[in-house]
C-alpha cells in the first residue's frame, strides 16, 4: 500500500511574466498527518497549493493522488477536488454568495448530492465551525473571523480527505486563532490529512507532525519539527527564526538550569513542566544549603 | 441608504415570517393597486403598507418617510407635467393662463388623471418598499426560483448582489487609504486620486474575479450555481390575514368605484 496520499513529483511552474514559482519541487504527504509548510512570502506556497487542487497545471512533473497520476481530464479533476479542499487565505475571495447557507452548500451540491443530503452536510459543517447561527446572516455583514469560518465550512461540507489551509490564522485575533487551531486538531483526530502554510514558527513547531521549508520554489528542508528547528543555519537561510519554546529551552540548558540530556519540549506546556520540575529539585536542595550555614 | 435598506431586510420583525407569505402579500396588493380603479384604493394601499412597514416590521418611520420622499419628489415633477395641458380654446379649465392664442392650464379631467397616476405609482412603490425592507434578496431569489425564473438570471442576481458589496468595500478601503495620505485635500489632488481609485478598482476587480473563479473551481464548480432552500412552515393565520386584507381592498375598490373626486 502506498502511504502517501498526495504527492508532487519534480514539478516546475513558471508564470507567464517569467517568474519561476516552482523549480523541480517534490513533496510527499503522508496520510493522516499534520503538515506545516513554512516559507517566506513569494516562496511558492500558494502556487503549490493550487497545483495540489488541479487549478494550476505544472509545466513539468506530476501530481499524484492516492497513487494515481492526475491526468487533468474532467473526471480526474473532479475526483481530486472532491478529496482535496483548499481554504483560501482571503475569505472574501471565496464567498461568492450573500447567503451563508448557499455558500456552504455549494460544494456538496456540485458533487451531485441530493438537496437534503447537501443541507445535512452543510449544517454539520456549520456546527463544527460554530457558525450554525449565521445561516440567516448575509456574508457582507460578517466579521473577518466569521467569514473565515464560513469559508472553512464551505470546504468541510465537501468532506475531503485532505484539507489545505493557506495561512489560516493570518489577520485573526488570538482568541479566533485558538479556535481555528482547535478546529484543526479536531479535524486531524477525525483522520483528515491537513496541510497548512504559515509564517508563524511557534505555531508550526507545536502543531505539526512534519514540516516542509520552502525557499524560492524548491524544498530547502523537511523533517519533524525538532529536526527542522534544530538546524539554525537552515532557518537563517530561509528567513525564519527559532520558536520561542526552543530558544528558552536553549537558554535554560546553556545557563545550566536544565540538564543537557532532557528532550527538547514540543510546546509551552512541556517547557513549563520542565521548568517546574527543575524548580522543584532546587527547593529540595535548599534545606541542605541552609544547614551548612 | 441602500446599505440601510439591506440592513433592515435582514433585521426586521417580519424577517422570520415565511418569504412566500410576504411575497404573496406584495404581489397581490401591487396587482390590485395597478389593475383596479384607483385613488381610494391606492391611498388605502399606501396607508396599509406604511402601517405594515412601520408597525409590523418595526422600521423607524423617519427612515420610511425619507424613502418615500425619494420617488415622491420625482413623481411630483412628472405628475405636474401630466396635469398641465395646452389648448387653443380654454374650456373647463380649473385654472388657466392665456399665452398669446394658447391657453395653458389645468383641467378637471387632467387633474384627476394626475392624482390617480401619482397615487397609483406611490402605492406600487410602497409595495416594493414593503418587500425590499422585509425580505432579504437571497429570499427573493429563492422565490423567483420557485416561480421558474431562468437559472442564468438568478445566478447573475446572486453574483451581482454579492459584488455590489465587495466593490463598495474595496472602494471604501482605497478611498480611506488615499484620504489618510491627503489624497483629497484639494480639487487637483482629488481628481488625481479619483482617477487612481477607478483604475485600481478595475485592476483589483479583475484579480478578484480570478481568485474567486479559482476558489469556485476548487470546489468542483461546473458552470452552474445550485440553490438549496430550507423548508419553512407556512402560517395559516398569516395567509388568512393576507386574504382578508386584500379581499377587503378588492371589494371596497369595486364597490366605491375607487374614485374620490
Amino acid at each position: 500500500m502506498n502511504q502517501y496520499i498526495l504527492e508532487a513529483r519534480e514539478i516546475d511552474y513558471c508564470y507567464p511574466d517569467g517568474t519561476e514559482a516552482l523549480k523541480g519541487l517534490t513533496m510527499k504527504i503522508v496520510e493522516g498527518q499534520k503538515i506545516a509548510v513554512l516559507g517566506a512570502n513569494g516562496a511558492g506556497k500558494s502556487t503549490l497549493f493550487l497545483h495540489f487542487n488541479g487549478i494550476m497545471r505544472p509545466q513539468r512533473g506530476k501530481i499524484i493522488f492516492m497513487g494515481k497520476e492526475l491526468n487533468y481530464r474532467h473526471r480526474s479533476l473532479l475526483e481530486l477536488r472532491q478529496n482535496v479542499g483548499i481554504v483560501f487565505q482571503d475569505p472574501d475571495g471565496q464567498l461568492f454568495s450573500a447567503s451563508v447557507l448557499q455558500d456552504v452548500s455549494f460544494g456538496p451540491l456540485n458533487l451531485g448530492l441530493t438537496p437534503e443530503e447537501a443541507l445535512a452536510r452543510s449544517k454539520q459543517a456549520m456546527l463544527e465551525t460554530e457558525i450554525e447561527d449565521l445561516g440567516k446572516k448575509p456574508t457582507h455583514f460578517l466579521s473577518y473571523g466569521q467569514k473565515k469560518r464560513v469559508s472553512i465550512a464551505g470546504v468541510l461540507s465537501m468532506n475531503p480527505k485532505v484539507i489545505i489551509f493557506d495561512e489560516p490564522t493570518a489577520c485573526l485575533d488570538p482568541q479566533m486563532t485558538r479556535k481555528i487551531m482547535d478546529l484543526l486538531y479536531r479535524l486531524n483526530e477525525q483522520g483528515k490529512t491537513l496541510i497548512l502554510s504559515t509564517h508563524d514558527v511557534d505555531l508550526a513547531y507545536s502543531w505539526a507532525d512534519y514540516i516542509f521549508l520552502l525557499k524560492q520554489g524548491t524544498i530547502a528542508g523537511e523533517g519533524t519539527p525538532r529536526e527542522i528547528f534544530a538546524n539554525r543555519e537552515l532557518l537563517r537561510q530561509c528567513g525564519l527564526t527559532s520558536p520561542w519554546v526552543m530558544e528558552v529551552y536553549r537558554e535554560l540548558v546553556n545557563g545550566e538550569l536544565l540538564p543537557e540530556n532532557v528532550p527538547v519540549p514540543q510546546n509551552k506546556e512541556e517547557l513549563f513542566r520542565l521548568i517546574r520540575g527543575a524548580a522543584a529539585s532546587r527547593t529540595h536542595f535548599r534545606p541542605k544549603i541552609a544547614g551548612h550555614r | 441608504m441602500m446599505l440601510l435598506i439591506d440592513h433592515y431586510a435582514y433585521n426586521n420583525k417580519l424577517a422570520s415570517v415565511h418569504r412566500g407569505e410576504k411575497f404573496a402579500f406584495f404581489a397581490l396588493t401591487i396587482t390590485i393597486g395597478l389593475v383596479l380603479p384607483s385613488t381610494i384604493t391606492s391611498l388605502a394601499i399606501i396607508v396599509l403598507m406604511a402601517g405594515a412597514v412601520v408597525f409590523l416590521a418595526g422600521i423607524p418611520w423617519r427612515f420610511y418617510l425619507k424613502l418615500m420622499l425619494l420617488p415622491g419628489s420625482f413623481l411630483m415633477i412628472g405628475v405636474v407635467l401630466v396635469a398641465i395641458s395646452i389648448s387653443r380654446e380654454g374650456q373647463d379649465f380649473l385654472w388657466a393662463v392665456k399665452l398669446g392664442s394658447y391657453v395653458v392650464g389645468i383641467s378637471k379631467q387632467n387633474l384627476e388623471h394626475a392624482i390617480d397616476l401619482f397615487l397609483r405609482s406611490l402605492g406600487a412603490v410602497s409595495c416594493l418598499y414593503f418587500l425590499s425592507l422585509t425580505t432579504p434578496l437571497t429570499d427573493i431569489i429563492a422565490i423567483l426560483k420557485k416561480l421558474l425564473v431562468p437559472t442564468l438570471v438568478l445566478e447573475l442576481m446572486v453574483l451581482i448582489y454579492r459584488f455590489i458589496f465587495t466593490l463598495l468595500e474595496m472602494t471604501m478601503k482605497i478611498y480611506t487609504a488615499q484620504s489618510s495620505r491627503l489624497g483629497y485635500k484639494n480639487i487637483r489632488t482629488s481628481y488625481a486620486s479619483l482617477s487612481q481609485l477607478v483604475l485600481s478598482l478595475f485592476v483589483k476587480s479583475y484579480q478578484y474575479s480570478q481568485t474567486m473563479y479559482d476558489s469556485l473551481a476548487s470546489r468542483c464548480y461546473a458552470g452552474k450555481l445550485h440553490f438549496v432552500d430550507e423548508r419553512l412552515s407556512w402560517s395559516a393565520h398569516n395567509i388568512l390575514l393576507i386574504i382578508i386584507i386584500d379581499g377587503a381592498l378588492v371589494v371596497s375598490s369595486l364597490y366605491t368605484g375607487g374614485y374620490l373626486l
